[in-house]
């Protein structure tokens, strides 16, 4: 308890809080700027953390990136060019929602869920901290892989349309993600030479390609250009959202937990945790068919997994010092360079200052829920402007964000040759959403299996025979059956009943 | 309309191109503008976080800012070759790792130690094996016999498939008189997720850094069993040496210099020399390695060089007995 | 751009073909008889499943729907006009954008699209001027990207 009091006074510190106010301002316009990451964000907030005080160079971090991940919700809904990847499982909702005039009611959705999952994952970062740290150490290749065909599954859930051409989605992503030199075997693959392409295709400027560009390939296309980018908006951000929470009380609640779970996981990320919990929103949804179509299910679930996941990401990365994502990558040589050492030993010998940077998630997410408004006024401004004059700086925006990824025109070239991709896949009714997930899963399901499979020496006993692997292969293995039996089993009973029905003497 | 945009461009154009010829007919001191640095490897790792250090240090020596860009991927080989084929101006260096020594015999490239200009090497660490700390191993000579005993049995793991610490186990059991594929290679992303496999109990036995698995080691989860250098690290005095514990002379280390393109102009090697080595001589550099565990070495540009040629023919060979050459 | 979803299921067979074809050079990992080519082929031979069904399901429906059809805006000059700018423009950065630099180039390429918008000259300056010094000054300085300044080289700040 005394150490609680004593983070409380370390917090409280003005200086303390305007850092925290200065880096969250920083981390939304980021996050706002399609191509800038939240990674990108920390990257340069490194030197200024030079000149600072332990707390307050971690707390810097720790808010401009809760910031940044909100605020890719921005773009997304007002543009369909999802800011951050953590914002790409539910931009079509969004932007639905906008198309409807509801755009402030949209973000606002964003924003309250992701305020609640932050505080939620903050809560359990509090708490369990150690804990949990030993439950990610059960974690082997074999654990991962069946996480993998998990997040897999996840696009059979929210493809929505033709499942043929779902799967070509997904397989045209996974193929995609087999570019470049392959971590097993050490080979170049689909390079043809190219020294750029064996650095793999850059999941940003694909993203970036995939929606922002087509949609300015639409927009080059159409007939019209006298209106409004967005149509004018009458929504709030604040009203009706305690309602939206309550109806959503499930799907924030469960949002929050795979958030914080897959943070959790060394390797997966916010981007991942809001594709997975976007899909069991989808799952256990009594209207799975208004996904997709400016829904606030999806949008509650999502928005509260990505922001749960940055909590969830310090637990490893505090405990062992094993970084989950390139954020806390970042955040542990800032900690070294303070002569913080991590591990289950900063909880004795760094009490006051492990609280107090937990206590700074709670400050950062219950900031969020004010400047976020101000963002989204802000942000409304911006697109208030007619689409001709916008469009062109968003193509701008897009060349600029694909170059900074991988600081050279490789970046433009992925973004421009997806772009092109993306728009013929949505003209002719192929989804987008599971090629994204396919580059994003790609590598996690392909480096896991073959690094199990070597471990296994070929044997498939070796992907069940360890408990968490079991459960989670059994799982998987249950998704995928599951559909296709109660679809047999359906398909019989009708033929049955249609039979008698027919028969005239029953 | 088209047509008058088309006129403007080529208007601005011209002007541009016009005032560039008038301006670099005065020639300034170099360095006169910002100076890009190339780092081959993701942000947030140990070569970005020691470059970005070597980079601020460096700013206030030259005078002009020094950016640090991270182009990773593809194994180092998209950093490594944007460094080598950058204009040799002085305005483009970079950091070049152990990998330069390694790709051309992987057969990734054709690229190898003489597209560079060396400025000076600043980072080595020797590479150390662990296993999980409720491993029945103590010692890297039990390890060694138990391989012996039942081949392919255990799994080893550290880095991707042909990394320096893939070579660094291949070569010791190599030199053990045992085969490369005796503890068959587990390919990881990098150390992090190899150390997480380890104690998961998915392998047996990781190669990395000691630096690498120092949290690790504190936390009580993995012990190391030996280290692959002359003395044993001042940060681990209690850890041996693998050449003491088996009398197996192999010296594998991963290391980190700094470099700009072949051809650079004297004036600017002899200025980005100067800064580089007086920032690896700054108290805040010196205090920083330490910090962090990694090995601060020196080595001026020439000795660099020939380092860099060594290391390509002593990795070449180890990787022709492991298998691991094209 | 409507294409069939036969035309569709045949330039999907030919890709999966030419992926199993390229595949088939990698390696294996020593001492496991899958490699570097084991997820291609899953990937080339689902294609190929998919291909079959998409090109038998489009064949059996009916109406059968056109082979392929590019939409109205092909026959309007203007919006072709705007298409090419969109593709075309950003396409000359991959080689320009190192030569040439990205401020002429950005400014360029803004204005062109535009003027094709019909957005009035002076407006179309304006904009195209200012977006992209200012996106420049944003990138460089804050974000620390190195956008090349190309033939601007010597009046950079």
């Amino acid at each position: 308890m005394d150490n609680l009091i004593n983070a409380f006074a370390l917090v409280a510190d003005p200086s303390v809080l305007g850092v925290i106010l200065g880096a969250s301002i920083f981390g939304l316009f980021v996050g706002a700027i399609p191509g800038l990451s939240a990674t990108m964000a920390t990257a340069l907030l490194v030197p200024l953390t030079f000149f600072m005080e332990p707390l307050p160079a971690i707390a810097a971090i720790v808010s401009s990136v809760a910031m940044a991940i909100f605020a890719g919700d921005i773009p997304g809904a007002m543009l369909r060019i999802p800011g951050t990847p953590a914002s790409a499982a539910y931009v079509d909702d969004a932007y639905q929602m906008t198309l409807r005039g509801q755009a402030e009611r949209a973000l606002g959705i964003g924003l309250v869920s992701s305020v609640f999952g932050g505080l939620v994952g903050a809560v359990i970062l509090t708490t369990g901290a150690p804990f949990l740290a030993e439950f990610a150490f059960q974690f082997s290749t074999v654990e991962y892989f069946w996480l993998a065909c998990l997040g897999l599954s996840c696009s059979v859930i929210i493809s929505r349309g033709s499942p043929v051409k779902g799967l070509v989605a997904l397989l045209i992503g996974l193929f995609i993600s087999t570019i470049g030199i392959d971590v097993t075997g050490g080979h170049p693959r689909f390079t043809f030479g190219s020294i750029d392409l064996m650095g793999g295709v850059s999941f940003i400027p694909a993203m970036i390609g995939m929606f922002a560009m087509t949609e300015i390939l639409r927009f080059a296309m159409a007939k019209q250009h006298n209106t409004a980018s967005v149509p004018k908006s009458s929504s709030s951000v604040y009203g009706g959202q305690w309602q939206m929470m309550r109806r959503n009380k499930g799907n924030l609640a469960r949002g929050s937990l795979i958030g914080t779970v897959v943070g959790i996981l060394p390797g997966a990320g916010s981007d991942i945790a809001a594709w997975v919990s976007y899909a069991m929103a989808k799952k256990f949804s009594r209207t799975p068919e208004k996904f997709g179509t400016g829904h606030d299910e999806g949008l509650a679930a999502a928005g509260s997994a990505n922001n749960s996941s940055l909590s969830g990401v310090w637990i490893p990365a505090l405990v062992f010092g094993i970084p989950g994502d390139s954020v806390t990558a970042i955040a542990i040589g800032v900690l070294f360079m303070k002569g913080i050492t991590p591990g289950p030993m900063v909880f004795a010998t760094q009490a006051d200052l492990t609280y107090a940077i937990f206590l700074t998630f709670f400050v950062a997410n219950i900031l969020l829920l004010f400047l976020g408004y101000f963002a989204i006024r802000g942000a409304r401004y911006v697109v208030q402007t007619p689409a001709r004059l916008l469009m062109p700086i968003i193509l701008l925006f897009c060349i600029v964000g694909s170059f900074a990824i991988t600081n050279s025109v490789f970046g433009i070239a992925i973004m421009l040759v997806l772009g092109i991709i993306g728009f013929l896949m949505e003209e002719n009714g192929f989804p987008i959403a599971p090629t994204i997930l396919g580059i994003v899963i790609g590598p996690m399901l392909e480096d896991n299996f073959m690094a199990s499979v070597i471990k296994a020496d070929g044997n498939i006993i070796g992907f069940f025979d360890r408990p968490v692997a079991g459960t989670l292969g059994a799982i998987t293995v249950l998704i995928w059956t599951v559909p296709l039996i109660s679809m047999a089993i359906r398909a019989i009973l009708r033929r049955w009943t249609t039979a008698e029905a027919q028969d005239p003497r029953s | 309309m088209l047509r008058n945009a088309l006129t403007l461009g080529l208007g601005i154009a011209a002007f541009a191109a016009g005032t560039g010829l008038f301006a670099d007919a005065a020639q300034a001191e170099y360095p006169e503008r910002p100076i890009t640095w190339v780092v081959p490897w993701g942000a947030g790792g140990g070569t970005d976080a020691t470059s970005r250090m070597l980079a601020g240090l460096m700013e206030k020596e030259l005078g002009v800012p020094v950016n640090v860009v991270n182009r990773d991927g593809g194994s180092g080989v998209v950093g490594h070759s944007a460094i080598a084929t950058a204009e040799p101006d002085g305005y483009t260096i970079g950091t070049v790792t152990v990998e330069i020594a390694m790709m051309k015999h992987a057969g990734l490239t054709d690229l190898d130690y003489t597209g560079y200009t060396p400025l000076g090497l600043y980072n080595a660490d020797p590479a150390a094996f662990h296993v999980a700390a409720d491993s029945e191993f103590d010692t890297i000579s039990d390890f060694l016999e138990a391989a012996k005993a039942e081949p392919g049995k255990m799994k080893s793991s550290g880095t991707g498939q042909g990394g320096i610490w893939h070579l660094a186990m291949a070569g010791l059991l190599v030199e053990g008189g045992l085969g490369a594929d005796a503890v068959p290679w587990v390919p990881s992303k990098g150390s992090a997720a190899g150390l997480q496999d380890l104690v998961s109990g998915g392998v047996d036995i990781v190669s990395c850094s000691y630096p690498e698995a120092v949290s690790l080691v504190s936390a009580g989860k993995v012990k190391s069993l030996a280290v692959m250098s002359e003395e044993p690290l001042a940060d681990a005095p209690d850890v041996p040496t693998v050449k003491g514990e088996t009398g197996i002379d192999l010296m594998i280390a991963t290391w980190r210099g700094v470099a700009g393109p072949a051809g650079l102009p004297e004036d600017a090697t002899a200025k980005l020399s100067a800064a580089l080595e007086a920032a690896w001589n700054s108290e805040e550099f010196t205090g920083f390695m330490a910090e962090r565990g990694f090995g601060k070495v020196w080595m001026d540009g020439p000795t660099y060089g020939q380092f860099m040629a060594d290391a390509d023919a002593a990795n070449g060979s180890v990787m022709e007995a492991a298998g691991l050459s094209k | 751009m409507k294409i069939s979803d036969r035309l569709t299921g045949c330039f999907l067979l030919v890709f999966a073909t030419a992926i199993l074809f390229e595949a088939s050079s990698f390696p294996v990992i020593p001492g496991q008889s899958i490699g570097s080519a084991l997820l291609p082929n899953i990937v080339a031979i689902g294609l190929i499943g998919c291909a079959i069904i998409l090109i038998v399901s489009d064949l059996v429906g009916s109406p059968r729907p056109r082979l392929a059809e590019a939409g109205d805006w092909i026959t309007d000059p203007r919006r072709l006009l705007r298409v090419g700018i969109v593709l075309l423009g950003t396409a000359s950065f991959i080689p320009f954008m190192d030569v040439i630099g990205f401020p002429v180039l950005s400014i360029t390429v803004l204005l062109a699209f535009l003027l094709s918008l019909r957005v009035d000259i002076l407006t179309a300056i304006l904009v195209s001027v200012t977006a992209s010094l200012a996106i420049h000054t944003l990138f460089s300085k804050v974000f620390l990207v190195p956008l090349p300044w190309g033939v601007l080289q010597s009046i950079a700040w």
